[in-house]
């Protein structure tokens, strides 16, 4: 069926779009930007940062032209003087309640919030005030949270929710006090991220960082005494050059080991070759696997977003992960065992460094066992690609116009399936390229395996036939569709012998390292990223050796060190293990085992609770339960502890971010444990204007209480009410259940004496 | 059945509330000891809004109320009133001329005189615990009557001749909104009753659900049929304990006597009840916000379209009303349409509900036919400005409205006129201020009020609400700088016209009207540094008046700074450098020697 079109009219322009068509989009189609923050095509509208406000004829009102879907006949103006106001006058509010601090910003020209309020014409301030004031939070390995810079467009918290389907995040408080927080507001790094950064990449600002790590790597590059050895992936060399302002899709490999060399690096080594060596180890233990009938299906390792996430909420399944570490350690692995023979350098003189597009590899680097037995770590810092642009930049490097560099030797060479390690579906195609040689002597016709490529948003399925025999094999990313696809596996609705999963969206070239977006664009969208991902197959296509197995570097390092594949060296060297995690909460499907700390199942409350909750899950809408559960709660504790929380987040399966969101969004719910006596002055208009505030300072004074302060011996709370329906018997305070009418001033002490 | 002679109604408002057991107690104490126990029936009844002379007790069926009731005065009622048939006419209030009369007017006195009762027809008359004084009253008589001869569509255009229009505040036409709810075809739909009354002001909410849940019950059985819901949810406040207990004896009742359930009455109409408590957030009074809190979630508002008629609870579609407006559902059923539009003006039919409060001397529950005037309400049911003092304006719609000066008083109120002077409907809050009120003063409260309760999802309200409000501190605290009140009018109506929801947009409001209206006592306040009302106390001078100061040094020893000097029994005085205004003085000296101006 045709779908039905709509004609409208934007700035005095005819145009016929589809229904559903929102302003905006039509806007667009005539060439006409209206300005957005909020927005995010691949996210949930909000349209809450009301930058994107038109004029629809007829209307009273401002409409915001990002939800409002285009209506037959309807005429928009995009801009009058009136619109051009208000909008700079929003974003105004919004710089109004930021650091002033663009100078010394991370983001500082990579900002969308600098740009908008220059093209908004934000030359001065009228409206200064409180500032929003909070500590920034670097406990996480990997991104710091910074929430003096968050303007609240609520990018991330749809992205970690809608697409990562984690929730680590979420909004808390409300109004004013809004922040973006963990539950509990934790630290970040105690919660349930999983480093993808994919916040970094969409907030507009720089609420969401990656952690720096380019000092370490200055002073090393700076030491005379230290062989600095630097590996970088293949979804850097596709991305990089963004940074530089080149437009998507240029693969700046050869100028990046140029920039590399300049900035001082003693050894360019290739993570590309750490992809070749997972691959030839990975099938092998596919193969391995498939002889020894399990465990199946085999899940790929490589993303350390993923594995970050698996060992916390899908801990049945880690046998089912390859064992093989991901290339940047197999890398480093072998710099730090292998290479200082070969330099004739002592190990412990190595730094070995690895530019990543990713920010959870900062974590993987840290993971307990990643290292030789001599504690030497084998990667001592990662950076993310962002880093290294910054850094060239630093150095005045002109990385554009650089002449071709060479990676050094052995860890240099790779081939065409380590390229596509980039992509979606290219740990998968290299897998198979190689597996087909493996099991069937013979390589797989045409090289290619197209069925795995290409699409991001979806769980792409194919089988291949190898020597009579069909594998079925499943590829995806973003850990949304990751949860999906993993539940299929553990219903045994689908039935595969191989997964690859990829934490970002899109896979390693949509990494939470990547370079922000340039101007005008829309920052971690799908064209931008299948460009990236076009990049890696050009030069797959390119490339002469396009297996992992044809690697003579590879064939080399098995005869010098590793002996042969899946070797017990090979092990030591190449493989780890996973271990169970405890994660404070739950994601969108993964339920952990156990909340670890809900250590007081005996209390009788809890289980009055259990019940009750498991009374309202048998009903429909069964997550909409959760405010009578927290009115419960609050009923049977008196306040809303953490513990509590957790519970109510394991039985009814809700992330506790969001939980924790609810809880401090409402008046009505405690957070802190309240005194015996309660003062609730009502403070609603009739109260108010009879001289309610008077009474407050009174309470105040004789109880040495600040209102909504409970006294440290737990005596008293003293709180106001915005107006508890008495009006006639203005002004009122209700004393836990007791109500006083007509309180004057000189009733306070009166009153608190019946409470003594 | 017992027959009974006499029925008591104690009110059980919050007034009341404190010493009705004890009333109760000695009643039935009383009436024992006369054997009466058996002839007169002993019930309590919701607010019955007359809070001010409270505690009240109705005599039925001889309409008599008694104010101001004590513990002492219950053996005279018995006595005098029950045996003897003697009123006790120093405790009476007023009296109900037209009893058993389906819109019981309340007589001869003045609170309510002018009032016309349709939402609070039974409030105070029956017992809201029992369903058969509802039903005595024509309870249900509606549903029975929708359910055998009433299409859905005959309901819907029941309504729309009615004129009757949403009291919650926007005032759209019910009619409409249900033939929305109506026209989207689902399996599933909801009727939601909003009763997370918002307003800090406004009680008559829980004073209906208090008093009569069963008519709230009926008219949304009602509307359910009409929009093809088979599920219903009241969203009702939890800071209302009563009402919530009431609804949910009410819900039961109506189980029992399948009013509520399968195939109501025989029919083939099924609807079912549930409640979901608030939690405490204004913003919620918003319908896209008010779904999301039943879902579970944060009340954040959403961006319309989808409207809830199409896009709802559950991604279904969901007609909400509130409860003022639904309790006129079953009367316009009952007697008709078209009596019904009859009552009020041309484009506001019905009666409206009002918390009259503030400097009045009659402050309660007001219910008025529309096109009633302000002073009608102000003075001739409100009984005039309280202490003789002078009017300055009335605010109506609570955080979402404006003021109203006295030259606006005759305006016969509807949606309309109230939008034209500035203000709006809003869910009824009705306060009165006198000169002791300071315009800006008040304007900051209720923007104080709406900054705390803004969700803090888009930026105007968030950002703007905020930045206003600290302007509205500074002017207050005799910091107000030149443009201020430009600054004000500048973000105001650009919030005004870009906030997200309807509560960002009317969170203005109070300050553009008092703006608009009293704008010289802005300027006052900036360029004179003067609160007129004496309410900014930044603005005020403590002053000692040598005449009455007797030297005791009670305001010496009080004062937080040591600003105050003098020997015993001799002059102090307030060393005004170090005075930080704090009041403390004022309200400790008992010769009335602290004066402040």
């Amino acid at each position: 069926m045709a779908k039905q079109m709509i004609n409208l009219k934007i700035d005095g322009l005819d145009i016929i779009v589809p229904k559903g068509t929102t302003i905006l989009e039509a806007a667009k189609k005539i060439g006409v930007k209206i300005p957005t923050l909020c927005h995010h095509p691949d996210l949930s509208i909000e349209g809450a940062c009301r930058v994107c406000i038109v004029q629809v004829i007829g209307r009273n009102d401002f409409t915001a032209s990002c939800s409002y879907p285009a209506e037959e006949g309807m005429e928009v103006i995009t801009h009058n003087p009136e619109i051009r106001q208000a909008r700079r006058d929003i974003v105004e509010l919004i710089l109004d309640n930021h650091p002033d601090d663009c100078h010394t910003c991370e983001r500082d020209h990579n900002c969308e919030l600098q740009r908008l309020a220059y093209a908004m014409g934000v030359r001065h301030k009228h409206f200064k005030g409180e500032k929003k004031n909070y500590e920034p939070d670097f406990s996480s390995k990997a991104v710091i949270r910074d929430p003096n810079k968050c303007i609240l467009c609520g990018r991330c918290v749809r992205i970690c929710k809608e697409v990562q389907g984690i929730s680590a995040i979420d909004m808390a408080h409300r109004g004013f006090q809004s922040v973006v927080m963990p539950a509990y507001d934790m630290p970040f790094g105690d919660s349930i991220c999983s480093s993808c950064g994919q916040c970094i990449n969409v907030c507009p600002t720089a609420a969401f960082l990656e952690k720096d790590y380019t000092n370490q790597v200055w002073e090393a590059l700076n030491d005379p005494e230290i062989t600095t050895v630097i590996q970088f992936a293949p979804s850097v060399r596709a991305a990089i050059g963004e940074g530089f302002g080149l437009k998507p899709g240029h693969n700046m490999e050869k100028q990046t080991i140029t920039a590399l060399r300049r900035l001082g690096f003693d050894q360019i080594y290739d993570t590309q070759f750490g992809a070749d060596l997972t691959i030839v180890e990975e099938a092998s233990e596919l193969v391995r696997r498939i002889q020894n009938k399990g465990p199946l299906p085999m899940i790929t390792s490589c993303s350390a977003a993923w594995i970050i996430f698996a060992e916390k909420f899908y801990p049945e399944l880690l046998n089912n992960l390859s064992t093989c570490m991901s290339p940047m350690s197999m890398v480093g692995s072998v710099i730090k065992r292998h290479i200082p023979k070969k330099l004739n350098v002592k190990p412990e003189k190595v730094f070995s460094i690895a530019a990543m597009c990713c920010t959870a590899k900062k974590d993987e680097s840290q993971r307990d066992n990643y290292q030789t037995e001599n504690g030497e770590r084998y990667v001592d810092a990662v950076i993310t690609t962002r880093e290294l642009i910054w850094m060239i930049k630093s150095a005045g490097i002109d990385f554009v116009n650089l002449e071709d560099g060479k990676f050094d030797s052995p860890l240099g060479e790779s081939t065409g399936a380590a390229t596509i390690f980039g992509a979606t579906g290219g740990v998968m195609e290299a897998a198979i390229r190689t597996a087909h040689y493996f099991i069937s002597g013979k390589e797989l016709p045409g090289i290619e395996f197209k069925p795995v490529r290409g699409a991001i948003d979806t769980i792409k399925e194919a089988s291949v036939e190898i020597d009579g025999n069909t594998y079925n094999v499943a590829v995806t990313s973003g850990l949304g569709q990751a949860q999906a696809l993993l539940e299929k596996v553990k219903s045994g609705e689908a039935n595969y012998h191989f997964i690859e999963i990829m934490g970002c969206p899109g896979g390693c070239v949509g990494g939470g390292g990547q370079p922000y977006a340039g101007i005008d664009m829309v920052p971690a969208d799908k064209t931008l990223l299948k460009k990236r991902a076009q990049a890696l197959y050009s030069a797959d296509e390119s490339l002469e050796k396009r297996c992992s197995h044809e690697n003579l570097n590879i064939k080399i390092l098995y005869d010098e060190a590793l002996e042969r594949y899946g070797s017990a060296v090979a092990h030591e060297w190449l493989h780890t293990h996973y271990s169970e995690k405890q994660p404070r909460g739950i994601c969108r499907y993964g339920k952990p085992t156990q909340v670890s700390s809900c250590i007081t199942p005996d209390d009788p409350r809890y289980k009055e609770l259990r019940e009750y909750i498991e009374s309202t899950q048998e009903k429909e809408h069964k997550k909409s339960f959760l405010i009578p559960v927290l009115h419960k709660t609050q009923e049977l504790f008196g306040y809303l502890s953490q513990e509590a929380m957790d519970f109510i987040s394991v039985t009814m399966q809700i992330p506790t971010s969001r939980i924790y969101g609810v809880a401090t969004f409402y008046h009505f719910f405690n957070l802190k444990p309240k005194g015996d006596t309660r003062i609730n002055v009502c403070l609603g208009t009739a109260c108010y204007v009879k001289g309610a505030n008077d009474i407050v300072r009174e309470f105040e004074s004789e109880l040495d209480l600040k209102m909504g302060e409970t006294g440290d011996d737990m005596k008293y709370s003293l709180e106001c009410t915005r107006c508890i329906g008495a009006c006639a018997l203005a002004p009122v305070v209700l004393v836990n259940d007791k109500i006083y009418s007509r309180v004057t001033t000189k009733d306070v002490k009166k009153i608190l004496k019946e409470y003594k | 059945m017992k027959e009974y002679k006499y029925a008591i109604s104690i009110c059980a408002g919050p007034k009341c509330r404190n010493k009705n057991q004890e009333l109760i107690k000695t009643l039935k104490d009383e009436l024992e000891k006369a054997k009466l126990s058996d002839v007169v029936k002993v019930l309590e009844s919701g607010c019955m809004g007359y809070c001010d002379q409270g505690p009240i007790m109705m005599v039925h069926p001889d309409n008599v109320t008694y104010g101001n009731v004590k513990k002492l005065d219950i053996k005279r009622i018995v006595n005098d009133h029950l045996k003897n048939k003697k009123w006790v006419s120093d405790l009476i209030l007023q009296r109900d001329q037209v009893a058993n009369s389906f819109f019981p007017n309340f007589g001869d006195v003045e609170f309510f005189g002018k009032q016309y009762r349709i939402t609070l027809r039974n409030c105070g008359v029956i017992d809201p615990e029992a369903i058969d004084d509802y039903l005595a009253l024509r309870g249900y008589e509606g549903l029975a009557k929708v359910l055998t001869s009433f299409s859905p569509e005959d309901v819907i255009d029941e309504m729309k001749k009615s004129g009757l229009r949403g009291r919650g505040g926007g005032g759209y036409p019910v009619g409409f909104k249900w033939q929305n709810g109506a026209d989207t075809p689902s399996e599933e739909k909801y009727i939601i009753c909003n009763a997370d009354e918002g307003d800090p002001g406004a009680f008559m909410d829980r004073s209906a659900i208090e008093g009569d849940p069963h008519t709230i019950i009926e008219g949304m059985i009602i509307g359910g049929y009409a929009i093809g819901a088979k599920k219903g949810i009241v969203y009702i406040r939890a800071e209302y304990p009563l009402a919530i207990k009431r609804l949910n004896i009410a819900i039961a009742q109506a189980k029992e006597k399948n009013l509520l359930g399968e195939n109501i009455l025989g029919s083939n109409f099924s609807f079912d009840l549930e409640l979901r408590l608030g939690a405490g957030a204004f913003v919620c009074g918003e319908e896209t916000a008010l779904i999301a809190s039943i879902e579970g979630k944060r009340g954040m508002p959403k961006p319309r379209p989808p409207f809830p008629t199409q896009v709802g609870l559950f991604g279904k579609p969901t007609v909400i009303n509130n409860v003022e407006t639904l309790a006129n559902i079953p009367v316009i059923i009952l007697d008709g349409a078209a009596h019904f539009a009859t009552i009020g003006t041309d484009k506001s039919k019905g009666t409206k509900v009002f918390a009259l409060a503030g400097a009045v001397k009659n402050t309660g529950l007001v219910e008025v036919p529309m096109g009633t005037t302000l002073r009608e309400i102000i003075y001739d049911i409100g009984g005039g400005i309280s202490n003789n003092n002078k009017f300055k304006a009335v605010q109506t719609g609570g955080p979402s409205g404006g003021f109203i000066p006295e030259k606006d008083l005759d305006t016969p109120i509807d949606y309309d006129t109230l939008a034209k002077a500035g203000s709006i409907m809003g869910s009824g809050g009705m306060i009165v201020l006198d000169e002791n009120s300071c315009m800006v003063d008040i304007a900051k409260f209720f923007l104080d009020f709406t900054q705390n309760e803004s969700c803090g999802k888009c930026t105007p309200c968030r950002e703007g609400t905020k930045r206003m409000l600290e302007i509205l501190i500074r002017i207050t605290e005799g910091k107000g700088q030149a443009g201020d009140i430009e600054k004000l009018e500048r973000l105001g109506n650009m919030i005004k016209k870009s906030a997200l929801c309807g509560l960002g947009k009317a969170a203005p409001n109070p300050v553009l009207s008092t703006i608009k209206h009293f704008r010289s006592e802005y300027e006052e306040h900036i360029n004179g540094k003067k609160c007129r009302a004496g309410i900014c106390r930044s603005l005020l001078s403590y002053k000692i008046i040598e005449e009455k100061c007797i030297g005791c040094g009670a305001c010496k020893r009080k004062c937080p700074t040591n600003c105050i000097s003098g020997e015993k029994k001799a002059l102090h005085i307030i060393d005004q450098n170090d005075c930080i205004h704090c009041g403390v003085c004022f309200e400790t000296c008992k010769f009335d020697a602290i004066i402040k101006e």
